[in-house]
């Protein structure tokens, strides 16, 4: 059953093919939100507000194809008035080095060891809060695009369409988002043996 | 293509969205510029490391149910769907427009215009006001005077026969009551008397067992 069926399903009355759409994009969409906005809590209700909106308005989309890039649609509109809501501040660099699980020795943020393990390897939890931490820091349409291209492997096209802004923009705020976001990361010291790679 | 035009291509390649001739162009330029090969590197570098972000569950039991809708509802729905109350709502204000047209009366007397409009037909004949006298007056307050009187007579009336009914209830509970107390009475009498009657019964057996053992005793000696 593609998104499509469950739509007309959907249109002809039955409340179990929106659940069954529910079910299969919660994921996605909790996770974009979650990125986009950096706050856990905040990201259930923001997925809920997404997905009563789509509900309401599912009977209107003319386009079954576009289901997935109106949803994101939805979400990104609803986690940007949540941050405007909030007048979220991004971080500054200088507020990241205040972050409660790091302990800065020099220049370099060092992660807390919590499992004891002799090498220093950033564990699951801290690197989700260290990269939350670092997209936060970025400029929102720049990170929106890092999200949508690296999390949810949206096309470059696709992206332009939800944003409605040209390609070529897209592209360039892909490419200035990840350069920043690999200056945030060397700002605070965490190189790539920090992450786990094999050097 | 100068350096910052194979931006764009990067971001292509490191998405696998690049089409055969540009990516053989961007392996061009990248063996031959040092710069944009470490920029390529570190690129991939970051979005290797946002790899290492995993998606984590919701944790959100979100399901839609229907809710029998009410008729009013209903039929709000029916008519936002189809647009019938737009159509309805232009019904309506024509008909009121036609009904104001028709019913509109203009005059022209003594060169003085006046213009009326209604949505219904006014009566022609003008209502007669009634002017009202001091008697009139009299009449009013002497009536509500007769009915407040009514009004104070009727209650004084309830208020004897609720009296009255209380009173009887109290009485047949008060009569009840003693009945009871009486019976409760009585039993406790009665069984007081059963009671003391048995005891005196076993106090003669008693006694008697005693005396025929004492006769007995003597006889013996």
């Amino acid at each position: 059953m593609d998104d499509e069926f469950l739509i007309r399903e959907f249109n002809s009355g039955s409340i179990s093919a929106f659940n069954t759409l529910v079910w299969r994009w919660e994921k996605p969409i909790f996770n974009f939100i979650l990125r986009h906005i950096g706050d856990h809590d905040q990201a259930k209700d923001v997925m809920q507000c997404c997905f009563i909106r789509a509900f309401k308005s599912l009977g209107k989309l003319k386009n079954h194809a576009r289901f997935s890039t109106w949803l994101y649609q939805i979400a990104l509109n609803l986690c940007r008035d949540e941050l405007k809501k909030r007048k979220y501040l991004t971080y500054s660099i200088s507020e990241v080095r205040d972050y409660d699980d790091c302990e800065e020795k020099g220049n370099k943020v060092v992660i807390a060891d919590q499992s004891q393990d002799p090498t220093r390897h950033v564990y699951r939890e801290d690197l989700a809060k260290l990269l939350q931490k670092a997209l936060m820091s970025i400029p929102e349409e720049q990170r929106v695009v890092i999200i949508m291209k690296q999390y949810h492997g949206l096309k470059f096209t696709e992206i332009a369409e939800i944003l409605k802004a040209p390609l070529n923009t897209i592209k360039s705020r892909m490419y200035y988002g990840l350069e920043a976001l690999q200056k945030v990361l060397n700002s605070w010291g965490v190189d790539r043996e920090d992450l786990g790679y094999e050097m | 293509m100068k350096c910052d035009d194979y931006r764009l291509l990067m971001m292509d390649a490191l998405y696998d969205e690049i089409s055969k001739e540009d990516r053989s162009s961007l392996d061009s330029h990248l063996k031959s510029c040092e710069e944009c090969r470490a920029k390529f590197l570190t690129l991939q570098a970051t979005s290797q490391t946002l790899d290492k972000w995993a998606d984590v569950e919701p944790n959100v039991n979100l399901t839609f149910v229907t809710q029998p809708a009410s008729p009013i509802t209903d039929i709000v729905n029916r008519l936002k769907s189809r647009k019938i109350g737009l159509r309805l709502g232009i019904a309506v204000a024509a008909v009121l427009l036609l009904l104001s047209i028709i019913n509109t009366r203009i005059q022209i007397t003594d060169g003085q215009f006046a213009f009326e409009t209604s949505l219904f037909r006014r009566s022609a004949q003008p209502v007669a006001t009634e002017s009202v006298t001091q008697t009139d007056l009299e009449n009013l307050r002497k009536e509500n005077y007769q009915m407040v009187a009514a009004i104070l007579d009727e209650y004084s009336k309830r208020n004897r026969i609720e009296t009255v009914v209380l009173l009887k209830e109290f009485y047949n509970d008060f009569n009840q009551r003693r009945q009871t107390d009486l019976k409760l009475v009585s039993n406790t009498v009665e069984q007081m008397y059963y009671g003391t009657e048995q005891r005196i019964d076993r106090t003669d057996r008693a006694l008697g067992t005693l005396i025929q053992y004492v006769n007995m005793q003597n006889q013996s000696r």
